[in-house]
């Protein structure tokens, strides 16, 4: 099954189930997505106590903005949480197809490097600062 | 002892040694309960006993009905606290005024409560995906993402919490990360810091509460009547 030359594996029943469940998440945020205007929120209880945004501040009303279609709003409220929403979202609806028609995968991924430590921690920090900043 | 009995291994009891749950052999409303009182009182041998290779399909089904379970409950006590709440502080002149809004409550409630396990399979795959990338980074991820969706489907056991009234969403979710980090150390053959740091990271980074709470509140419908940021 795993292929150590290319670094590359084949699919397997488990990552067909993945795929599968995935694009099932996937497509109920989707459906979920126009729905997202009615809900209201208490205050964030981080800004509450501290009085500065969390790192999530903003993303309740950044999902609003995409499900009226104002991405770049979407953008600009939490860069960090829209680009993940969208990635997680369009991942979900890739998977199934990608298992079906390319059928490999990595045989790993690594993250546990420091520089894929300090890559994570320098993005959700940036973003943080962003949202501070731009006073969400 | 001679050496031919030293290489032989015991026969194992294939019954014995996998979770109740996942083993066909057993009905399953008995599986279910021996699994959930196994998970109650020796969560680390009903780790260590969980499939790292079979069907994700079981696992699910688990979190799905015990989580339904929990959100009944969760919707119980919240309508009857509800209604004692507004029979006080609501300021209704007479008796009768307080039926349409809490009818209309429990009617939305109850629609809730029917789109739950859809809510319940996207909480827990959400979970699974940010406690696998915090795993992964913190260097402990060995057996993939199949593993770490296991964990996160067993540890939805502490939703029966929810059956306590008041405290029980708090003790649920305190509950939950204790069983998410005793369920990664043998899924993935990790060490507890790196388990802790896996459950951890994703609240300290993403505050991911308050995402959580969002979808709740999306899939129950219970937006109504909170005030917004």
């Amino acid at each position: 099954v795993t292929s150590r030359a290319t670094g590359w594996r084949r699919v397997d029943r488990l990552d067909r189930q993945i795929g599968r469940l995935w694009a099932l998440v996937a497509g109920a945020l989707l459906l979920l997505l126009p729905a997202a205007g009615a809900v209201r929120l208490p205050a964030c209880p981080f800004r509450l106590v501290t009085g500065t945004a969390c790192p999530s501040c903003g993303s309740t009303r950044a999902v609003v903005s995409l499900a009226e279609g104002r991405w770049l709003d979407a953008l600009a409220l939490n860069p960090g949480f829209t680009v993940a929403l969208i990635l997680f979202v369009g991942g979900g609806l890739v998977a199934p197809l990608w298992n079906r028609w390319v059928g490999r995968l990595p045989r790993r991924i690594e993250l546990s490097g420091w520089a894929a430590r300090g890559a994570a921690i320098a993005l959700v920090g940036i973003n943080w600062v962003w949202v501070v900043v731009s006073g969400v | 002892m001679n050496n031919e009995d030293e290489q032989t291994p015991p026969p194992v009891d294939v019954a014995i040694t996998k979770l109740p749950f996942e083993d066909p052999a057993r009905s399953f409303g008995s599986g279910l309960l021996e699994t959930i009182k196994l998970f109650v009182l020796e969560p680390t041998v009903a780790f260590e006993r969980m499939s790292l290779d079979g069907d994700i399909v079981r696992p699910l089904i688990y979190t799905v009905l015990i989580g339904w379970i929990g959100a009944a409950a969760a919707y119980f006590w919240g309508m009857l606290f509800q209604a004692s709440i507004l029979s006080v502080l609501g300021g209704f002149e007479e008796s009768a005024e307080i039926i349409p809004p809490i009818l209309l409550s429990w009617t939305f409630g109850i629609f809730g409560l029917m789109l739950a396990p859809i809510g319940i399979v996207i909480q827990t795959f959400v979970i699974t995906v940010l406690v696998h990338l915090s795993l992964m980074l913190a260097g402990g991820e060995r057996n993939g993402f199949a593993a770490t969706l296991r964990v996160v489907c067993y540890s939805g056991t502490s939703q029966l919490a929810q059956a306590i009234p008041l405290a029980g969403g708090t003790i649920a979710t305190i509950w939950g990360l204790i069983l998410c980090v005793v369920g990664l150390m043998p899924a993935h053959r990790t060490t507890a810091g790196r388990a802790v740091l896996a459950v951890v990271l994703p609240i300290v980074f993403c505050c991911v509460c308050i995402g959580l709470f969002f979808l709740s509140a999306l899939v129950f419908g219970v937006g109504m009547g909170i005030h917004g940021q």
